[in-house]
């Protein structure tokens, strides 16, 4: 009955992690992350001080809230088109009212929490510690999310996570250039990870005319 | 309660593993399709929908038939009464874990 219970668990992590098969969500957030990173490096170029508050205040937001939103239409656009006459559609539940709401906030109490103990631990720290312990808690969340829906390719995502930190340390890289690259790097490693996904999905399943449910 | 009386007080139509399984998956989901209740469960076709049946008429399930294209679709999805149930087995099952 134990092996029943494990097992129980195990189709429900597993069914969870479906969104995650084809590597089209984490593809799409690689792009939105350094399309993100960019735009707030190329904003911060910019001469003019009334534009730059627009770009910061108003563009970037904008940006994350309708990339975000575009970005979640096109993975299901291509999961209906590729991924689901393959594998089978499965629509997941949307955290609705009250329980979205204690999430933002969760999501958001969490952040700030974050971000105090980064001041704290690392605020009288050199620059390298400082930079170090932003790519450690990156991973440290990779690793959290790897092992609440199963996922082993999320610990190859914080290990390389930290690698990129480390040797970027090792370069001497400015603070500057260190966030830009190393934001930039993470959206690789994303796309990266998404590309061996998908190379894995479409190489293991069939498609659609020899799949049909019959 | 003893033991026993645990075991016997499993709701049986759930106990059964392709049905158990069926609702395994169709708990973490809000919906899914018969293609990915196939794959996931490694049942026949015939077997598969045997079971969905089954859960169908004890209020456990709903299922919905329709198209995308040209091409028929199996919607199933799990009723509040199928969830509180799936609830309730799984709390009896973990209360007999612990008591073993």
């Amino acid at each position: 009955m134990n092996d029943q219970n494990k097992e129980i668990n195990e189709t429900i992590k597993r069914t969870k992690r479906y969104w995650y098969v084809d590597g089209f969500s984490e593809i799409g957030v690689g792009l939105l992350l350094i399309v993100i990173i960019l735009f707030n490096h190329l904003a911060g170029l910019v001469q003019q001080p009334a534009l730059q508050i627009v770009l910061f205040v108003v563009g970037l937001p904008a940006l994350i809230v309708l990339g975000g939103r575009g970005l979640s239409r096109l993975v299901v656009r291509l999961k209906e088109k590729y991924t689901y006459p393959r594998t089978g559609y499965v629509a997941y539940q949307g955290k609705t009212g009250s329980r979205r709401w204690k999430r933002v906030l969760l999501a958001g109490a969490l952040g700030l929490l974050v971000g105090a103990l980064t001041s704290l631990l690392s605020g009288n720290l050199p620059i390298i510690y400082q930079q170090l312990f932003v790519a450690l808690m990156i991973a440290l969340a990779y690793i959290y999310i790897g092992y609440a829906i199963g996922l082993k390719r999320f610990y190859w995502i914080a290990g390389a996570t930290l690698a990129l930190g480390g040797a970027l340390i090792l370069t001497g890289a400015s603070e500057a250039q260190y966030l830009l690259t190393f934001f930039v790097g993470q959206g690789l490693i994303w796309i990266i990870s998404g590309l061996a996904a998908m190379r894995q999905y479409f190489g293991s399943t069939q498609p659609p005319a020899e799949a049909g449910e019959g | 309660m003893s033991e026993t009386n645990e075991i016997a007080s499993l709701d049986r139509l759930i106990h059964e593993p392709a049905r158990l399984a069926i609702l395994s998956v169709l708990y973490a989901v809000k919906e899914a399709d018969f293609l990915f209740l196939l794959r996931e469960t490694g049942l026949t076709k015939g077997n598969l929908s045997t079971h969905l049946s089954k859960l169908e008429g004890a209020g456990y399930i709903e299922i919905e038939k329709g198209y995308v294209g040209k091409l028929p679709q199996t919607l199933c999805r799990m009723t509040e009464q199928g969830r509180q149930a799936f609830d309730d087995y799984r709390k009896q099952l973990k209360d007999f874990l612990n008591n073993f």
